[in-house]
């Protein structure tokens, strides 16, 4: 292949840059309800991410699922449109190109998915499905031409023997090298980007490091850029020049791999490192983790969405009202019933929760006595979350918990990569 | 344990011979197709009609696979228990988590509806989700919870045995670490036994007792978890755990060539095409399985030179 050492491209500037880039997605939601409330539904999958990668560089984009990874791999190959930020991709903004100026440029980057078998149509030999895009750009007419194109990518990524394979159908194949076929479909119109979306999930262990080291020697030999989205810590570990490593829609803390494995900043980071299994019986150990789940991408929690999860929360981190109602939830469901003072909060369901503030009507006489059991309760909770709450008061009829303003988060440098963590700012 | 198929007969399993102690877990690994989840299902007697199996599978002194459908649809569910890979394949999307909980333990128990409730809600509890979540449907849940249900329900009516068939594959890392820590704390408080198949070495070190490594249907090797990790015999297993990519992995190895078609098993040892110490032995004789060490064996013509 030609193109790799054309002396147009400088090795520093970047190939791609990505600023501010938001993709949310419209929930659907039952016509009453919208017409009660206004507020629009949206999940916010990318919620202001921004990263570059310079040419010939691995960045691996790492997070659990849900927290936004593939939809920016998607969008970055314009497979879905952003909501707003920029694409910056060869200095061009194509973050809102149509799809006919797009398609030139899709020779030039290729996205390949975590499932080689639905990758492949079923009923198109191997031979033909890697030659299509060849067809399908007008690139190659001849037949012949065609062919040998197809016979010296399969030999280039291990399909082999290639005379073989080429009429052999997918289901023929192993999984390993269905997706060599997927990798040769991309490779066969000389990207400059690659976006390897979970490439090596699904393969055995025993397949996944030939499939990594052709990843590597692709990059080598054709000076190809890639983005490697994983949830695989580990691989990420071994592949990437840099590591990205997101949480709901954000990217927490990004910098070189070897530094953020050695000593991660941000507490996530830290959780996600701590957890991975070491295959060594001898190194067990007893594992700090995190609380609960990811929580849903449509009401992202306040201020550091990690916040109601760390281990080094703050009370600056955002801590918002319907923190305290499931503090509550968590104190009513686990105390033993006819505990004095319960009775005064009634049930879980009589709470609201708006923005920084609590609160639940009341009827009591004495509100009083109902703020002393919240303060109490909250007493009790963590000493971040109880320090951040400003006041417990009885007004008019309502007993409401207000919480302060959280601090703004800013990604900050730290040594040789960027955190968002207000411990760093 | 073959299966008949259009292509003729495969040999999914090949005189395994297995035990599991009480309160022990048993990890059984391999790559796809090694037979790990064939079985999970031989135990629970779960295979599909066109499985035939010879042989015994012996629990608490009766073979369960002489017992009837009554007997063993008795055992099963109350006794030994299974959880598998994707909750939603167990969880009916039109039934209540509660409903699910009754249908198990009325099942098997003669208790009244509202001692059957509180227990559901004990477990479901147990698994740490609200008890006010009891009367939702599987899919107002996340992935995670899904699966800790799946666990409530398979544990609700302590089991001795549980069979856990790659329990954790489907999550992240995060949930599957508290999953796993779980069913360690389970297994200590009911002596519970626990045979876990997975492919992720790494959960293997981090929770089995002992450790069977499958390799196209066959044994390959059998012992203790520290042994096989540190002292491992077999040339497949040796080639597996240096496959593994940890965090300190400095270089990839990966195992040549591809597991075989089980209906054309290669002759004598079935790892030998892609054995880098193959001998003209390995192709002609089946490896006899040879207790190398107390606890310890390893099913391969040259396991003294590789102790």
């Amino acid at each position: 292949m030609t193109g790799s050492a054309s002396g147009l491209e400088s090795p520093a500037e970047d190939l791609l840059k990505v600023q501010d880039l938001l993709v949310h997605f419209p929930v659907k939601v039952p016509l009453i309800q919208r017409l009660i409330s206004r507020e629009k539904v949206v999940v916010h999958a990318v919620d202001g991410v921004s990263f570059s990668l310079k040419r010939g560089e691995i960045l691996g984009l790492v997070g659990e699922s849900g927290c936004g990874k593939t939809t920016v791999g998607r969008t970055i190959v314009r497979l879905l449109e952003p909501t707003s930020g920029r694409i910056i991709f060869e200095g061009r903004d194509i973050s809102h190109l149509s799809q006919s100026k797009l398609r030139p440029l899709r020779r030039r980057m290729q996205i390949i998915f975590q499932d080689p078998h639905a990758s492949l149509n079923p009923a198109m030999t191997i031979g033909r499905a890697i030659g299509h895009p060849l067809q399908i750009h007008g690139i190659v007419r001849d037949a012949e031409e065609v062919r040998q194109r197809v016979l010296d990518i399969m030999r280039e990524v291990g399909l082999t023997p290639e005379d073989q394979l080429f009429d052999k159908y997918p289901g023929d194949l192993s999984g390993g090298q269905k997706q060599r076929a997927v990798i040769a479909r991309a490779m066969i119109l000389e990207p400059r980007l690659l976006v390897v979306d979970e490439g090596v999930a699904m393969l055995d262990m025993s397949v996944r490091a030939k499939v990594l080291e052709l990843i590597l020697n692709l990059k080598r030999r054709h000076g190809l850029t890639y983005l490697f989205i994983t949830h695989d810590l580990a691989t990420a570990k071994f592949l990437c020049d840099r590591i990205a490593i997101m949480y709901l829609g954000r990217v927490v803390e990004l910098g070189p791999a070897a530094s953020i494995y050695a000593e991660p900043k941000h507490p996530y980071t830290q959780a996600l490192l701590q957890v991975i299994p070491i295959p060594d019986p001898d190194k067990r150990r007893k594992k700090i983790l995190p609380r609960g789940e990811v929580p849903d991408a449509i009401h992202p929690p306040a201020g550091c969405r990690f916040h109601p999860r760390c281990q080094s929360v703050l009370p600056t981190c955002g801590w918002e009202g319907r923190d305290f109602i499931d503090l509550l939830d968590e104190h009513l469901s686990t105390s033993p019933k006819g505990v004095e003072g319960d009775e005064l909060l009634g049930s879980i369901g009589e709470w609201w929760a708006e923005g920084f503030e609590a609160g639940r009507k009341t009827d009591a006489k004495d509100p009083k006595k109902l703020v002393e059991r919240v303060k109490e309760i909250l007493a009790r909770a963590p000493p971040a979350m109880a320090q951040a709450v400003q006041s417990v008061e009885a007004k008019g009829e309502f007993v409401i918990v207000q919480f302060r303003t959280p601090d703004k988060l800013v990604h900050t440098a730290v040594a040789d990569r960027t955190v968002e963590c207000l411990l760093y700012q | 344990m073959h299966y008949k198929t259009r292509r003729g007969e495969a040999h999914a399993l090949d005189e395994i011979s297995l035990e599991i102690a009480q309160g022990e877990t048993l990890g059984v690994v391999g790559e796809t197709g090694s037979g790990k989840s064939t079985l999970a299902k031989a135990v629970l007697g779960v295979l599909p009609p066109n499985a035939t199996v010879s042989g015994q599978i012996i629990y608490h002194g009766s073979d369960l696979t002489h017992l009837n459908d009554d007997t063993l649809r008795r055992i099963r569910g109350k006794e030994i228990a299974l959880i598998f890979q994707d909750p939603m394949t167990r969880l009916n999307p039109l039934m209540t988590i509660e409903d699910h909980f009754l249908e198990e333990i009325q099942a098997h128990e003669s208790i009244s509806v509202e001692e059957a409730r509180s227990r559901a809600r004990e477990a479901l509890v147990s698994m740490g989700i609200h008890e006010s979540r009891i009367r939702n449907y599987p899919h107002e849940f996340s992935g995670g919870m899904r699966q800790r249900i799946m666990i409530a329900l398979a544990l609700v009516l302590k089991p001795f045995l549980l069979v856990a068939d790659e329990p954790t594959t489907s999550l992240d890392v995060i949930v599957e670490s508290q999953i796993l820590e779980i069913l360690q704390d389970l297994r200590r408080v009911y002596k519970m036994s626990l045979l876990l198949i997975t492919h992720n070495l790494g959960i293997v070190a981090e929770v089995c007792d002992r450790v069977a490594v499958l390799y196209a249907g066959k044994l390959a090797e059998l012992g203790p978890v520290r042994d096989i990790f540190h002292r491992p015999i077999h040339p497949y297993t040796r080639a597996l755990l240096s496959s593994v990519i940890s965090l300190e992995t400095k270089e990839l190895h990966s195992i040549e060539g591809s597991p075989p078609d089980l209906l054309i098993p290669p002759s004598g040892c079935r790892f030998h095409p892609r054995c880098p110490y193959a001998q003209s032995i390995c192709k002609e004789n089946v490896p006899p399985l040879v207790e190398y060490r107390p606890g310890h064996f390893a099913a391969c013509h040259f396991g003294d030179t590789f102790l």
